[in-house]
């Protein structure tokens, strides 16, 4: 198959074939701070958590208990004011270590909102082939050869076509010209196109209306069967979603982990008050 | 591939990584971005004066009615005639024939002012929306501080050294448009340095200069654009002003404000010398100021919805013509 | 002065602002043909609808289907382009489209809005007290005293303390800034509500408190509510009727359980198919056993 092809192509990081439950990402003993010096408020209170290879984690919980900040810190977009975050086993220390640098290339990264986490002068295409087109330019030859765009071409269209959008149809449209959930699984094809390791989708829905929601479910539902070995970390405070999603369930309160277990069984039976509440307020 | 069209060959060619993003050839851009001015009133007056301000300039490289130093001391300070449509000067030299060389000058002047006042204001941006917050407000101290020199008082600065000089005035001008230019974008340079779009980018390994140049400058491109524009416009007004306090363009060179200078001085005698240049400065900067709006209008995706068509269709003829090979 | 009195005298400085028949129909919104165009596009074609004294409707339908211009053309809040056709008669008073006037006396003190982002729609420089008073400011006249003591019961009865009063917005969370801005709405009795999607920036525990405070207060003054949502859950916990909306028009319309039920509309079926989809699957009774 052609896409195989570019699969190998394009994931020049690939080493061996992963055993299955390697940790990829470990959180210890994260606690961060918000505000200033007098009144300061503590966000995180010593969290540790673990992603592994293959798994769909689920952090969930009400606005304001931590879940975005604890995310954005495991995945180096910010960093813990105390607690380490390794991947693959580097420590992320500053953005130049090498952990980082390698996180950087094998991650993916889908924001709350499509329609200002794509630039709205670039097309669909620009948007997803970005990081491919740095990565190529960066590979070390400085001219790119006529086989670089062809292989940068595919793979947008495979992106695109993953998350069920018509390549021919959205390559050249802008953001302006899509609903949220078209928009949505733009962002996604481009956190995709890399064929990343680890993904993470901070509260990928709740920007978007239900058709929309849907739409990136399906998506969503697609990427983790085409993609068994992928890591993903799923940010939401909808539990019908992570529900469909996720292996593990990750609830945290106050910057605290409440409760934590494989999703059937946390949902089914809930040790905390605190997740009993959440799940009486999602079943309506 | 066989038989591709014109603008498919076009495409393939220019493609290489640009492919998959979906963007359009420059040429069928701009052929886009021209029609949408065109159909504005004041883009089509902003394209037309702009049209004949570069023709005539081309042409007086080659011809004008009269050689410049050509003078007739006899028919100095002549009205319009058959023989010199907008009359002579006080030397008696062709007032047409100077106009004719002095747009030369002008757009020379305008061009560069532009050229260096975007890249004074730009560099002054990246240092404004830096990451390194001391750096950045340094940097919008330091600008504050400078924005205050007055464009006169620069040139005259300049003149010490190097004496009356289309130089000064792009130096005068280029610094002073360029840092105003600075304060101006720089909020919505920060607002795109903060964005959502600018993380993702930053988290997939984009360097910070890439970011700079091609998410924050393009999200800054409506004030650009007219700001530019302004500059190239404001500094004709400024080589006018220049030139008649001497610290412009040198005697000698041609030029509209060094027309206008010359036959100011006997204004009350002979006003319609004066009619002339100063009939041109005003067109040419009006057509400037419009072009920057007809620009901001018509060549930015987001407001042109014409450009965002034209995207979506090539680049589902580019996909259709390479399943055809 | 106790609540029960505040209630009444509040009612009745409605009735009195509007015309007598008020009192004696049961009608509260009736719009007829309602169709409005804006540049060419038509955004909402030929709605009819009715809302009845004391009935809360819900208004349901995907972005872009015309939802929020409905309330725009009922609010009088259209843009100055729209072309407006039809009728809307509230509270006996027939609008025509443009006359700004008119709408601006009802809008406040007869209708009473509710916002989808609390934090956008509350002014930044006004504290909760302020905020809360303005609606009394612009359509009553009272003294110093009798207003402050209107704000603080309001404040008492959509839960939020009396140290808040003073706070500005940012000082409070998403929860209590949607308080905020159901007090706002409330604090001039208005007979209909009209609440755009006022839960859809809040996480589900307080979504269902705000909810719930909302229905239990418009019961509770005997107000009639419009609730614009495309949250099917949100939907049946705050309606007993509600409409579908399409491409600017009503497809369907029905007692919102059977609705739900049994949609007939294909587009409504789509709709209602994303929510069951989006739905936490497990019964809660089950766990608290």
């Amino acid at each position: 198959m052609r896409e195989t092809n570019e699969q190998t192509a394009m994931r020049k990081h690939e080493s061996a074939e992963p055993s299955n439950g390697t940790v990829l990402l470990a959180a210890r003993g994260i606690c961060k701070f918000f505000g200033t010096r007098t009144h300061r408020i503590q966000a995180l209170h010593d969290v540790d958590m673990d992603v592994r290879e293959g798994e769909c984690v689920a952090v969930i919980g009400g606005s304001g208990c931590g879940k975005t900040t604890l995310t954005r810190i495991m995945f180096g977009l910010d960093t813990a004011d105390a607690g380490t975050v390794r991947y693959r086993g580097g420590l992320l220390a500053g953005p130049r270590s090498a952990a980082m640098r390698q996180l950087r290339v094998e991650s993916g990264i889908v924001f709350q909102n499509p329609f200002t986490s794509l630039d709205p002068r670039w097309s669909a295409g620009r948007s997803i082939a970005e990081g491919l087109v740095v990565r190529a330019a960066r590979s070390g030859r400085r001219r790119h050869s006529a086989g670089d765009g062809e292989a940068i071409d595919a793979a947008v269209r495979g992106a695109l076509a993953m998350v069920g959008l018509d390549p021919d149809d959205f390559i050249g449209r802008y953001p302006l010209d899509m609903s949220g959930g078209q928009a949505q699984r733009v962002a996604i094809a481009r956190a995709m196109v890399a064929q990343p390791r680890i993904m993470l989708a901070d509260e990928p829905m709740s920007a978007v209306d239900v058709s929309g929601r849907v739409q990136i479910l399906d998506a969503l539902t697609e990427i983790r069967r085409r993609q068994p070995h992928m890591a993903m970390v799923i940010v939401s405070h909808d539990l019908g979603v992570v529900q469909q999603l996720a292996d593990r369930i990750v609830v945290l309160h106050d910057g605290r982990i409440e409760e934590t277990g494989a999703t059937g069984d946390l949902l089914a039976n809930p040790q905390s008050a605190y997740t009993k509440q959440l799940i009486a307020a999602a079943a309506w | 591939m066989t038989a591709v069209s014109d603008d498919g060959k076009r495409f393939k060619r220019s493609g290489r990584d640009r492919h998959a993003t979906g963007n359009v050839p420059l040429r069928m851009r701009f052929g886009v971005i021209m029609r949408s001015m065109w159909q504005q009133s004041g883009g089509r007056f902003a394209l037309i004066v702009m049209a004949c301000w570069i023709a005539v300039s081309l042409l007086s490289l080659f011809w004008t009615p009269y050689p410049l130093l050509q003078t007739d001391g006899g028919h100095a300070w002549a009205s319009p005639s058959a023989a010199h449509p907008l009359g002579t000067d006080g030397v008696g030299a062709d007032v047409l024939s100077w106009l004719m060389a002095g747009s030369r000058t002008n757009l020379v002047i305008a061009l560069l002012t532009m050229l260096v006042s975007a890249m004074i204001g730009l560099a002054c941006t990246a240092v404004m929306v830096s990451g390194r917050r001391a750096l950045a407000s340094a940097g919008v101290v330091v600008v504050d501080a400078l924005i205050a020199i007055p464009t006169v008082l620069l040139a005259l600065l300049f003149a010490v050294p190097f004496g009356a000089s289309i130089a000064v005035i792009v130096a005068a001008c280029g610094m002073t448009y360029g840092l105003n230019m600075a304060r101006i974008v720089k909020p919505s340079a920060s607002l795109a340095a903060r964005s959502a779009y600018v993380q993702a980018a930053r988290a997939m390994g984009v360097s910070a200069w890439r970011v700079f140049f091609t998410h924050i400058v393009p999200s800054t491109f409506p004030v650009l654009a007219v700001q530019l524009s302004m500059s190239a416009g404001t500094s004709i007004l400024a080589e006018a002003g220049l030139t008649y306090l001497g610290v412009g363009v040198p005697s000698g060179v041609p030029s509209w404000g060094h027309t206008l200078t010359t036959s100011v001085r006997l204004i009350s005698v002979y006003p319609l010398t004066v009619l002339w240049p100063g009939l041109t400065v005003t067109l040419v900067v009006t057509a400037l100021y419009l072009l920057g709006d007809a620009i901001r209008d018509c060549a930015d995706p987001l407001a042109n919805v014409e450009l965002r068509k034209l995207a979506a269709t090539v680049s589902r003829q580019t996909h259709n013509t390479g399943v055809d090979a | 002065m106790n609540r029960t009195d505040m209630k009444d005298a509040m009612a009745q400085d409605v009735d009195v602002a509007t015309r007598p028949q008020l009192a004696t129909s049961g009608e509260i919104l009736r719009v007829r043909d309602l169709s409005v165009q804006i540049a060419d596009k038509t955004v909402l074609d030929d709605v009819t609808l009715d809302i009845g004294a004391s009935e809360r409707v819900g208004l349901i339908g995907a972005s872009g289907s015309g939802k929020s211009m409905l309330v725009k053309a009922i609010t009088g809040l259209l843009p100055r382009a729209a072309r407006v056709g039809g009728d809307i008669t509230m509270g006996g008073t027939r609008l025509q489209a443009g006359d700004d006037a008119a709408f601006a006396a009802l809008r406040g003190r007869y209708v009473g809005l509710v916002f989808q982002n609390p934090g956008a729609a509350l002014n930044p420089v006004l504290s909760v007290e302020q905020q809360v008073c303005l609606p009394l400011r612009l359509h009553y006249d009272l003294d110093a005293g009798e207003r402050r003591d209107r704000v603080m019961t309001m404040l008492e009865r959509v839960g939020l303390p009396a140290s808040l009063a003073g706070s500005y917005p940012h000082e409070l969370s998403g929860g209590q800034q949607q308080r905020v801005g159901i007090a706002t709405a409330l604090i001039t009795s208005p007979r209909l509500i009209i609440a755009d999607e006022p839960t859809t920036a809040l996480d589900a525990i307080v979504q269902r408190s705000i909810i719930d405070l909302l229905v239990s207060l418009v019961e509770s003054a005997g107000a009639s509510m419009l609730f614009i949502t495309h949250d099917f859950a949100v939907l049946s916990r705050a309606t007993t009727r509600c409409m579908v909306i399409d491409r600017g028009r009503i497809i369907e319309t029905g007692d919102t359980a059977a609705l739900l039920h049994d949609p007939r509309q294909p587009q409504t079926r789509l709709l209602v198919n994303a929510a069951k989809t989006l739905t936490l699957n497990v019964n809660p009774e089950h766990h608290h056993a």
